[in-house]
């Protein structure tokens, strides 16, 4: 059992000193963290968005427009008093890499994309790499690796911020690997889910494509 | 409010003894192990933190490499992170083992932020709490080494299990509250465990298009929903689990649906399940890995009795 203390002494100083200190700790994560708005005049124009908006207008009585500028409002004001609460602590936070905003699988797009990573030489494009193809494992002993798919994996219909230096280094990697390679590129097949007892999709939409030409063996 | 006060005081004051503490530093420790020597086996250190010249991903473009990293390198990084969570996962000196896993993996989220996912922040602020702790006081080499045994019965302040109680209900009902995908709720038509089921970067198994299985995914997206949003009510059944007097209408309800035990078995079931349907690393396993942090050690002794220590000691100074 824990030792409480109902009739003892009362708590030391120090006692005292820690309880306010994990007090402080606790609140200022709780402040990062707190559910809030986060609506920005440019993701409120997002077709999703919108049609949230849209939808929730009419529950709440009032115009699109009237409530696109409560929330852009609402996210403006929380974010200054986060700011005012957490912005003290920012360095730290920043130096461990802490967070208490949990966004795990928060979206769950219906459309969703398949990586593919091909090269090019006289006989035309080939394929190195295809994510869950056991015949095209091209260096995927680090590609399926959790933290290089953080990379590469686009996170809605956008790629992510460094995808562009992912592509200059699957492009010197796969120009040094094929000495033949003229051309590399990395490309995503659009994936949607098979409605249930319907057929399977077929990939023939691509997006997000990067190229990168080889020289001397090494990419540009 | 002084009377809450000091009530805070009070449970900050606690003392208990260390199992449930320790098993969670072991476990974290071990995953952390596991996380580190996947990258060490996989060779790709320096395709992670290492500068574009050196073939790497990492190096933030355009500024300075941060000071550890320019100082002994990616592969640095990476043995400071393995040592670290050897030595956490062991109990040899859990203290230094632990800021070296907080140094060596804020490094690496600050050089290739994108790679670093929300385990290795979870992993980050536990091992913080650890550090501030005495979880070393059982289940340790630091133990076997002071007194010829694995296990002590020393009691240790009950605070850092409590900040990671809290960390991880935290953890969920953010989740929860973050989910804004339309495929979420019933007006999506309850399809994100589907969807994410059906995601070739993820997905570990191939559901095809089997109706039932979509009729089971649906029941799965509800759950895993009120499952995160229900988690603050733990904090309310495991307050009544200790204090048991004055109950009102909600603790009373919670008591008879045995909410604790059953919301920790669905939590136990989410996460095998997830490791067994998908591609996400460490992530099943090291929030597992925090779980002992929801039992008393008295409890946790009760079912591991491997665990339990011999005769209590004197509690270590300081």
């Amino acid at each position: 059992m824990v030792e409480t203390h109902p009739e003892s002494p009362p708590p030391s100083r120090w006692a005292h000193l820690r309880a306010g200190a994990v007090a402080v700790l606790v609140f200022v994560h709780l402040c990062q963290g707190a559910p809030r708005p986060r609506v920005s005049a440019e993701s409120a124009a997002k077709p999703a968005a919108a049609r949230q908006i849209q939808a929730w207008s009419g529950r709440l009585g009032l115009t699109p427009e009237e409530l696109r500028a409560h929330l852009i409002g609402l996210s403006e004001a929380s974010e200054e008093l986060r700011q005012a609460v957490s912005g003290p602590f920012w360095k730290v936070f920043w130096r461990l890499g802490f967070e208490q905003r949990w966004a795990l699988f928060s979206g769950s797009r219906k459309r969703t994309w398949r990586m593919y990573i091909e090269w090019r030489d006289a006989e035309g494009w080939h394929l190195a790499y295809r994510v869950q193809d056991p015949e095209h494992r091209w260096n995927a002993r680090q590609l399926d690796y959790r933290r290089i798919r953080g990379v590469w994996n686009p996170g809605a219909d956008e790629a992510r911020v460094d995808y562009g230096r992912f592509a200059d280094w699957v492009g010197r990697r796969l120009c040094e690997d094929r000495e033949s390679a003229a051309e590399v590129r990395v490309r995503f097949a659009r994936v949607l889910p098979p409605p249930p007892g319907g057929a399977p999709h077929v990939e023939d939409e691509f997006g997000l494509e990067a190229r990168r030409t080889c020289a001397r063996g090494a990419a540009r | 409010m002084k009377r809450r006060w000091l009530a805070l005081v009070r449970l900050l004051d606690e003392r208990e003894r260390a199992t449930s503490l320790a098993s969670v530093r072991l476990l974290v420790g071990a995953c952390a192990l596991v996380d580190g020597l996947h990258i060490a086996f996989r060779g790709v250190a320096v395709n992670l933190w290492g500068p574009a010249e050196q073939g790497g991903l990492g190096g933030l473009a355009g500024s300075d490499p941060p000071w550890l990293v320019a100082s002994v390198g990616p592969d640095g990084v990476l043995t400071l992170y393995l040592l670290g969570a050897a030595s956490l996962m062991l109990g040899l000196v859990p203290r230094a083992g632990a800021v070296c896993l907080l140094l060596a993996s804020s490094e690496m989220s600050r050089l290739l932020a994108l790679g670093d996912r929300g385990i290795d922040v979870m992993i980050r602020l536990v091992t913080f709490i650890l550090l501030l702790s005495k979880s070393g006081a059982t289940l340790s080499l630091d133990t076997k080494l002071r007194t010829g045994r694995f296990t002590s019965a020393v009691r240790i302040p009950a605070w850092p299990r409590y900040l990671i109680l809290l960390q991880l209900l935290w953890c969920y009902f953010s989740a929860g509250h973050n989910k804004s995908g339309e495929a979420w709720y019933p007006w999506g038509g309850l399809e994100a465990v589907w969807n994410v089921l059906h995601d070739p970067h993820f997905s570990a198994v191939d559901v095809g298009q089997n109706v039932f299985v979509y009729h089971a995914s649906q029941l799965l997206t509800l759950g895993t929903i009120l499952f995160e949003w229900t988690a603050p009510l733990m904090l309310v059944a495991l307050y009544d689990a200790r204090v048991p007097e004055g109950a009102g209408r909600l603790r009373r309800a919670l008591r008879r649906l045995r909410f604790r035990w059953v919301w920790m078995a669905t939590g136990i079931t989410f996460h095998l399940g997830l490791a067994a349907t998908l591609w996400i690393g460490i992530f099943p396993y090291a929030m597992l890995a925090l779980y002992p942090a929801l039992v008393p050690p008295e409890r946790l002794e009760a079912w591991l009795p491997r665990l339990r220590a011999a005769p209590a000691e004197p509690s270590p100074a300081g």
